[in-house]
């Protein structure tokens, strides 16, 4: 595929309890918004593990959101904070590797919030474009 | 961890009318499905969750022999529940069955592009073949419920709440932070329709409540910490004021019933700065105690604070209400001057309106103003209140010198809310109200099992809608009690002996002490996982070094399954 | 130095506090472990090359849990015991650290800036090593030349695992960059986004910076240039430094209330 047709691939880690809740509010309120997105849901942004994120940016994703319940509402306590804290490390990484930090993210959106789930997809998927295609993915 | 079979994966697309058909292409998508590996049926449906399309799934199952199925439809938050049963209606295993969701997260919201959006469903399913194909029978365990509910909030829903399942043969703690029972119904003049003190509803209710030996009435008390999940909570209550004794209590259910505030319209036409300006509940109380000035005229001034003003809804409540104070001062002072200052009047339902038609023409008198052009309320001559509103019909100014304005305001949530949200583990919507689990299809629900929502804590609403669904609430409650046991999902972690070292990250990161190490494993220590205590977060993959330990339903191998799907198929 | 060591462990057998010592021997030109007991010949002891005891110190507390033991450790074997001690997998309790500080020489040669045993008792502790690591330099981030670079490092990798292998934290009984599920297998070089990332992320809370798998690659990938800045990273954040306190519980473990994140990090565009 040429640079002119390329078009991001990112993939969404969506909580059970808030996040994936708030995508379906936004839909049930047709809240639009690109297309380039898909969601994997889990039960906790706890279950994410950081390696997801490289097996996916390895393949040829371009951007991995974690999006999980406001600090203080995980449904199972503090699931967020470890995947929050995770983050931190998987943020330095690939500052250190020189990949820009940005392709990887981690963001709050509670069963209520189908407006906010819109606006922090928009903006993500904007970046991502933005930044083109990843360098980790072979083959691009 | 493979099913032993070789996969044969039926997929039904859903049109879902046309909420989905209408937006992608429904039929290109099962056809795609069908090329997708293990795949050996796929179909399009007018409405999957319908009985044909139930009937489909079944006959599918058994004609081509599958042993998984894949539904792309609405979203697993509501239908999966019903697919999962129909599966195993037909023989396969609940847990063999996996959603893909293409409307609420796919044809709703990319609406016109109909091109992307159809790949972009593709790809769903591609992904939940790669998890379907992965996917193991799973068995649900049982788990007894505590016999016994516990209501927060005492006022008329809580209270109707409380009784109803005290009648049906169940303990239940009634849990009010105030020393007395009744809420907002304490300051209330008189109910309307029916025009009786709102002391009669309560009296009954009260003597009702304290006769039944089942129903323990726990005033000037409030909860402190919750634990637990549903049919079994851990609850800690505290006394409100002093230092008084805890209590812990074991409950079943619990179901949130804590009510609403009048908004303090502070800074808003006066109020809390000009004399004789006063909310509905602050009229109420001077209509009960009977401590009102002689009126000559009065204002009432309708949306105080509501529909864009300081919150954004309609608190629906609050036209009724002024209405009827109307008509009461109408009543007391036949020559005085009533006047309503309104935006739009929501006289909504079957009685209401005839209500509102009843004050014009008893006389009260309904003025509307432009929302740009509020009415302005000052310090008038006389310790009067002068307040200056824009008649639309006249298209003038009108200063009028009144004794009384009185500010409808809306219902809202109580400032501290979001501390029992946390504590509950439920979430507050955009207006801060407690956020049922979905509007039209579990209304009464927390996405919480075991956790329900009745009244004015779910939104502005009158007595007989509190009462309506506190009694939803209620039977809700009581499904769960009667059934005497929950069925948990046994979506838990599981430890691989042979690869564990006992490390105990796992342990550190669990929840609920869920994990504990016991011999065994190449090192001599494993975590164990007890399926009783393990609520299926997965915190403890994320924490795991080697991936010894794993979430059924969850596990890696399903996982980086979808992100390989995701990836690489498709170009 | 070997010989002032055979005296220090005779001594230790001696005074029979330890029911007997882990060191280095010497057997026919090899080096390895062995436990020394009272009464056995000493003069096989010796002090190089660095071998890894700490994870054969989780052999007591496997099959002889009572043993007490004493061990002859470097500083960076010793933090590595403290790394092992947080996952379970040794019994500090059992164990007498006999502190061996390295030479000038030997901690130039590693870079070192940690510096010696808390308890030495065999040579003399350096003085004056550096304070703090020095980095190499990384190219430019924003070109992509900072990516390229470790594209090419990490492209030498024949996917021996000495890395792995003689890393003195790394304990798994089954490693993920062995698990053809996240690493793909059958090709060279392994794909590094995961092969190398994997590691470099499991490293970022547990890496005592003993440099011994850049020591054991063959191909010199500087593989603790991202380990030690991590290390670094974590320690900004979450203050917490590797291999110090036994009881201070690996950041990426804890809540945000029990340790919360230090300093924001910065603006990811995103």
């Amino acid at each position: 595929m040429t640079e002119d047709e390329w078009e991001p691939k990112i993939l969404v880690f969506c909580c059970n309890w808030c996040s994936y809740a708030g995508a379906d509010l936004a839909g049930v309120a047709r809240l639009q918004m690109p297309t380039h997105f898909r969601v994997l849901r889990v039960m906790c942004s706890g279950r994410f593990k950081p390696e997801y994120a490289f097996k996916a940016m390895e393949q040829g994703i371009d951007g991995v959101f974690v999006l999980g319940c406001h600090i203080g509402d995980c449904h199972y306590l503090e699931g967020n904070h470890r995947a929050k804290k995770r983050f931190e490390v998987l943020e330095d990484m690939m500052v250190h590797l020189g990949v820009e930090p940005g392709r990887i993210k981690i963001d709050w959106v509670s069963a209520s919030e189908g407006v906010r789930f819109q606006a922090v997809i928009t903006e993500f998927v904007a970046h991502i474009k933005e930044l083109g295609p990843s360098p980790l993915g072979g083959g691009r | 961890m493979r099913h032993d079979e070789e996969p044969r994966i039926g997929v039904f697309v859903c049109h879902c009318g046309s909420n989905i058909g209408g937006w992608l292409d429904v039929p290109a998508v099962a056809e795609y499905a069908g090329t997708l590996p293990y795949v050996v049926h796929s179909e399009d449906n007018l409405y999957t969750c319908a009985e044909d399309g139930l009937a489909a799934i079944r006959k599918a199952i058994k004609e081509q022999d599958l042993n998984r199925v894949i539904v792309a439809s609405c979203t697993p938050r509501t239908h999966e529940p019903l697919f999962q049963a129909t599966c195993e209606e037909a023989g396969l295993n609940r847990y063999l069955f996996e959603f893909v969701n293409i409307r609420d997260q796919c044809s709703w919201i990319h609406m016109s592009e109909w091109d992307a959006a159809t790949e972009k469903a593709k790809e769903l399913v591609r992904m939940g073949v790669a998890k379907a194909t992965r996917l193991v029978p799973l068995d649900r365990s049982t788990a007894p419920v505590e016999l016994v509910a516990m209501v927060l909030g005492g006022g008329i829903t809580g209270m109707t709440a409380a009784r109803a399942i005290a009648n049906s043969g169940f303990e239940v703690y009634l849990v009010e932070r105030r020393s007395v029972l009744g809420g907002l119904l304490n300051r209330l003049h008189k109910i309307w329709p029916t025009e009786e003190s709102p002391r009669q509803l309560l009296d009954g209710l009260e003597a009702d409540l304290e006769a039944n030996e089942r129903v323990h009435i726990l005033t000037g008390t409030e909860m402190v910490d919750l634990k637990g999940f549903v049919g079994n909570f851990d609850v800690t209550l505290m006394p409100v004021e002093g230092n008084g004794d805890g209590l812990d209590l074991k409950v079943g259910t619990i179901i949130v019933a804590t009510g609403a505030d009048e908004m303090k319209p502070d800074g808003l036409y006066g109020y809390g700065e000009v004399e004789g300006v006063v909310t509905e509940l602050e009229l109420e109380t001077m209509l009960r105690e009977g401590n009102l000035p002689e009126i000559g005229n009065a204002v009432f001034i309708q949306c105080t604070g509501a529909r864009g003003q300081r919150v954004t809804y309609c608190s629906r409540v609050c036209c009724m209400t002024g209405i009827k104070n109307a008509m009461e001062l109408r009543e007391l002072y036949p020559e005085a001057s009533i006047n309503v200052l309104y935006r739009d009047i929501m006289a909504y339902g079957i009685s209401y309106e005839e209500l509102y038609q009843r004050a014009r023409v008893k006389g009260v008198g309904f003025i509307r103003h432009p929302k740009e052009e509020p009415p302005r309320v000052e310090t008038g001559p006389d310790g009067k209140v002068r307040v200056t509103y824009r008649d639309v019909i006249l298209g003038r100014d009108i200063v009028q010198d009144v004794d009384l304005v009185v500010l409808s305001t809306p219902l809202v949530q109580h400032e501290d809310a979001k501390e029992l949200a946390q504590m509950l583990r439920v979430p507050l919507g955009q207006d801060r109200f407690f956020f049922e689990a979905h509007v039209k299809l579990r209304p009464i629900d927390f996405a919480s099992d075991g956790i329900f929502l009745a009244g004015t804590a779910h939104g502005p609403k009158d007595i007989e809608e509190s009462i309506v669904q506190a009694l939803g609430a209620a039977s809700r409650s009581l499904t769960f009690l009667k059934a005497g046991q929950v069925l948990s999902e046994p979506i838990v972690a599981v430890v691989d002996e042979d690869s564990c070292i006992g490390c105990g990250n796992c342990i550190e990161v669990c929840p609920y002490g869920a994990i504990e190490l016991k011999e065994g494993g190449k090192r001599g220590q494993v975590a164990e996982v007890n399926p009783g205590l393990c609520k299926g977060c997965g915190t403890c993959p994320g924490a795991c070094p080697s991936s010894s330990i794993q979430q059924l339903g969850f596990t890696d191998e399903q996982i980086l399954a979808m992100i390989t799907a995701l990836a690489n198929g498709g170009d | 130095m070997s010989e002032e060591a055979r005296g220090v462990v005779a001594e230790v057998l001696a005074k029979g506090e330890v029911d007997g010592v882990l060191g280095l021997r010497e057997d026919e030109g090899a080096v390895g472990p062995h436990y020394f007991r009272k009464g056995d010949d000493l003069d096989s002891l010796v002090l190089s090359p660095k071998y890894a005891l700490p994870l054969v110190l989780r052999w007591f507390r496997l099959h002889s849990p009572d043993t007490r033991v004493g061990a002859v450790l470097r500083g960076c074997e010793e933090r590595a015991l403290v790394e092992l001690s947080k996952r379970r997998q040794v019994d500090l309790e059992m164990i007498e650290v006999i502190g061996l500080a390295c030479t000038a020489e030997e901690a130039k040669e590693c870079g070192c800036v940690n510096g010696s045993p808390t308890n030495v008792m065999i040579g003399t502790p350096t003085e004056g090593l550096p304070e703090r690591r020095e980095f190499l330099a990384l190219p430019d981030a924003d070109d992509g030349a900072r990516l390229d670079y470790w594209k090419a490092q990490y492209s030498k990798c024949i996917k021996c695992y000495g890395c792995k292998n003689v890393c003195p934290v790394c304990a798994c009984e089954v490693c993920m960059m062995a698990d053809h599920g996240w690493v793909r297998g059958g090709s060279l070089p392994p794909k590094f986004a995961t092969f190398h990332l994997i590691k470099a992320y499991h490293m970022a809370d547990r890496c005592i910076e003993c440099r011994e798998c850049e020591a054991a690659c063959p191909v010199s990938i500087p593989l603790t240039e991202m380990y030690g800045r991590l290390l670094r990273d974590v320690e900004r954040r979450f203050d917490y430094v590797t291999g110090a306190d036994p009881e201070q519980r690996p950041p990426l473990l804890t809540t945000l209330m029990d340790e919360p994140i230090l300093e924001e990090e910065e603006e990811g565009g995103g």
